[in-house]
């Protein structure tokens, strides 16, 4: 069974992705990047990293400034975020511990990758529109953050 | 000896030709037998599509079995049953500095051919680099579904230019059976807007001829481009942009919905909006005088004394990959059509007679080995043209097909893509971890910025939007040379021989000025569209030579300028069963029949001599039809 994630989970990932924190549960509904996320990666890097996060925003930080902290060269909660960033943008994970060995572990996965929303398309092999819709522009940028 | 014949005509290979073939000899009454290498599973497309979804390597061959898992490019062709080009095996080919350090070691070779099906000679210089399928349907399961015509000139190289050589066959002699190939697939496209090619390649439709279906509207980036071309010159010739027919619905025809833009049609479209074999395949069998055999790969043909093919011999298997039972078996029929596509057929010839070979008179099975040479040029626009959105190519530069200047250097079509670079770069994959972790790979952040927050998602983007990128289709001079025979020593997993192949491309000066004009072309064109104003710092046509593996490349000298490319493959397997005028220089006549074997017919890519300007599998289709009438009028005189 999925586990319903935290929503400082969403909140964290909306700064670091720059997706509403409405996109991302709509994403989470459809592939449980949470859950997935945490299994995947391993050890306690996720509890660590929202621990960080909630820390920062308990200390009354901006959201800008926890995103810079928690991605600061020095930071040790960095690297997971990035791989969470990789996840949730591309819908590939690797386990802590081996980098390459990157996956993505379901079609919705793929199918709810942020990028493809971040460049106004829709995933490689996953339209759900209608003939012809590509002789026009899509719609504007922000309306599918 | 076989037992005498149950079918009129045994059939080997179910894709396009296979089908078509079986779909008009059935429809004029005859029983016909298919046997087919690969599996069929009528539920299959789902879980291909799957399999697409979740592959972290977008290639051609991911969705389908025998199925390549992870990044790591061997695979096991030794426990295959029906192994095929890999896409991914050129990840294990060195880049080009590497490569010459090899200097023909056959240890380096052997070392490689261990792990691959295609195994080569060690006086190869450049994998051959297209792939196909080995499944009910055949290739068209990933086919992109581009439907052109041949030009008038393609088919008179030799006549016409003094170049290459001269098809059995002229242009208006196919118009029939274009229009039936164009029937059947189901073509969308405007023939106004091929008309108005005519002042570059002739004409190519009779008077009143119309598509069985409207054109599929040009994308956004399309549109964009063309406006950015219109004016330039290349060769004294226009460079144009048309919308290209495509084998894929612009509404609802024969129980198949139109294209939604899925962007996948390579490897897979979901919804099968476009065209592949099994559609025909269906139809054929539901005339219920044909029987499709899956899972029975041919192995060898037998001939009777007065040189007829009497037996089809082939090992009909189950279990799975590294643990197979086969049993062998013998079909027969008054005809046989080879349709296993230009390597395999090449291979079932070469095996029959004791692996001594048939068909071969000529001396030219196998040989003339040719694909187009894929040069990609790619850049960044300064406008918007939301590539990723849309059939994965609907448009191309068609005007440079034909002219005086293949006199001396080879034609090509530019084949312009829909999906930025995602075939030149892995994009938007590469842009996003670039963008993320500070690298930069794709060129594009110089600056090595580590991005987070809406200025990632604004970053990739600025640049993924504005991506471009041209695929030059360069028609390769045949070369016998250029060849396929069987390796000695390295089987499948049925224990039976490997392709080995030979070939280079730098040879022939005349695929090489194709090469360099495709260059010279892409500087033209991202000249025009000038300067980057959203990436100033950066070079203007991200088109540049990689030297790592899986970039095979090439290096020659040309006019005094030394060039180093990177070649790509298109899926255009051609020339290795070439038809001709007579039976000294040519394995098959005008009608794809082997001169050698009254009986035997050859059909797909491996009867062209040339590799012309167009994409093969329009013609492949065209030249089924025609060769169906002359398999109907020889059944009744057999
Ligand atoms: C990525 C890609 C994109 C392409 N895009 C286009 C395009 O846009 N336009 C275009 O014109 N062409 C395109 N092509 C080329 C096109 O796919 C082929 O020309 C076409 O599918 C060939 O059809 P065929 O019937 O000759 O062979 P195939 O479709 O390959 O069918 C041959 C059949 O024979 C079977 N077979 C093989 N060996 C044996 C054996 N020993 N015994 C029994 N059966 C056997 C195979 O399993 C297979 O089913 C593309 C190819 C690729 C790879």
């Amino acid at each position: 069974m999925t586990i319903e994630p935290p929503s400082d989970f969403f909140d964290m990932s909306s700064i670091l992705t720059g997706f509403t924190v409405r996109t991302l549960r709509l994403a989470q509904q459809d592939a449980d990047f949470y859950g997935v996320f945490d299994d995947v990666y391993g050890g306690a890097w996720l509890k660590d990293l929202m621990g960080f996060y909630v820390a920062r925003v308990q200390a009354g930080s901006a959201p800008e400034d926890i995103g810079k902290a928690i991605l600061a060269d020095a930071s040790p909660v960095a690297e997971t975020a990035r791989a969470l960033m990789v996840f949730w943008y591309l819908g590939q994970i690797a386990p802590h511990d081996d980098s390459r060995d990157l996956r993505i572990p379901s079609a919705n996965h793929y199918a709810q990758a942020l990028v493809w929303r971040a460049i106004q398309a829709h995933p490689t092999g996953v339209s759900t529109l209608r003939f012809g819709y590509w002789a026009i522009p899509p719609a504007p940028f922000d309306d599918y953050l | 000896m076989a037992a005498s014949p149950q079918y009129d005509v045994v059939i080997v290979g179910a894709g396009i030709a296979g089908a078509i073939m079986a779909k008009e000899l059935a429809g004029k009454g005859a029983r016909v037998l298919i046997l087919e290498s690969g599996p069929r599973d009528r539920e299959d497309r789902k879980s291909f599509h799957d399999s697409y979804l979740t592959a972290m390597a977008k290639l051609p061959n991911s969705p389908y079995p025998p199925y390549w898992h992870g990044n790591d490019p061997k695979h096991e062709p030794n426990k295959e049953a029906v192994p095929r080009p890999m896409t991914a095996m050129t990840f294990a080919w060195p880049g080009l500095e590497e490569f010459k350090k090899w200097n023909g070691s056959q240890a380096k070779f052997d070392a490689f051919n261990k792990q691959s099906y295609l195994t080569y000679t060690a006086t190869t210089e450049l994998p051959f680099l297209s792939t196909y399928e080995r499944l009910a349907g055949g290739t068209t399961w990933h086919w992109l579904g581009t439907a052109l015509r041949f030009t008038e000139s393609d088919f008179r190289m030799r006549s016409k230019y003094g170049q290459l050589v001269d098809w059995p066959i002229t242009l208006p002699e196919l118009y029939d059976d274009y229009a039936s190939a164009e029937e059947m697939i189901g073509v969308s496209a405007d023939v106004g807007d091929q008309r108005a090619l005519e002042p570059y390649l002739g004409a190519q439709f009779p008077e009143g001829y119309e598509y069985p279906m409207k054109r599929i509207p040009m994308s956004v980036s399309d549109n964009l481009l063309g406006d950015t071309i219109k004016g330039l010159q290349f060769d004294r010739q226009d460079l144009e942009m048309t919308c290209t027919p495509q084998g894929r619905n612009s509404e609802y025809r024969d129980g198949r919905p139109a294209c939604q833009g899925n962007s996948s049609c390579i490897p897979i479209c979901p919804i099968q909006a476009k065209y592949d074999a099994t559609v025909t395949l269906r139809d054929a069998e539901s005339t219920n005088l044909v029987t499709t055999l899956t899972k029975a790969v041919v192995t060898d043909l037998e001939v009777g004394p007065n040189g007829l093919i009497t037996g089809v011999n082939f090992l009909q298997y189950s279990g799975d990959v590294g643990n197979y039972q086969a049993q062998r078996k013998t079909a027969s029929g008054k005809i046989v059509i080879l349709a296993a596509h230009a390597v395999e057929t090449v291979k079932i010839l070469l095996m029959s007679n004791g692996r001594r070979g048939i068909a071969n008179a000529s001396g030219q099975l196998g040989c003339n080995l040719m694909d187009h040479l894929c040069y990609l040029g790619y850049g960044l626009s300064n406008q918007q043209g939301f590539p990723y959105r849309g059939p994965r190519s609907g448009s191309g530069i068609e005007s440079l097909r034909d002219g005086p200047f293949r006199k001396r250097r080879s034609a090509w079509r530019v084949d312009v893509g829909n999906v930025g670079w995602q075939w030149a770069d892995d994009d938007p994959t590469r842009s996003t971890h670039d963008f993320i972790s500070g690298e930069n790979k794709s060129c594009l952040n110089p600056g090595q910025e580590k991005l987070f927050g809406k200025a990632l998602a604004e970053r990739l983007n600025m640049a993924n939007t504005r991506m471009l990128r041209l695929c030059y289709l360069v028609e390769q001079e045949p070369q016998q040379s250029n060849r396929i025979t069987l390796s000695k020593n390295l089987f499948d997993g049925l224990r039976l021989p490997r392709p080995e192949i030979n070939y280079s491309v730098t040879g022939s000066e005349y695929t090489l000025r194709g090469i360099v004009a495709a260059q010279q072309a892409t500087d033209l064109i991202f000249d025009k569209i000038g300067a980057n104003r959203h990436f100033p710092d950066h070079r203007q046509n991200y088109s540049h030579f990689i030297n790592d593996s899986g970039y095979p490349g090439i290096e020659f000298t040309m006019d005094g300028k030394n060039y180093k490319v990177n070649l790509y493959g298109a899926g255009h397997i051609a020339g290795t069963y070439r038809m001709g005028f007579t039976g000294h220089d040519s394995v098959v006549d005008s009608n794809s029949r082997c001169w050698e074997h009254k009986n035997l017919y050859l059909l797909g890519s491996g009867t062209f001599p040339t590799i012309t300007t167009g994409n093969p599998t329009l013609t492949i289709a065209a030249l089924t039809f025609r060769a169906s009438r002359s398999v109907l009028n020889d059944l009744q005189h057999l």
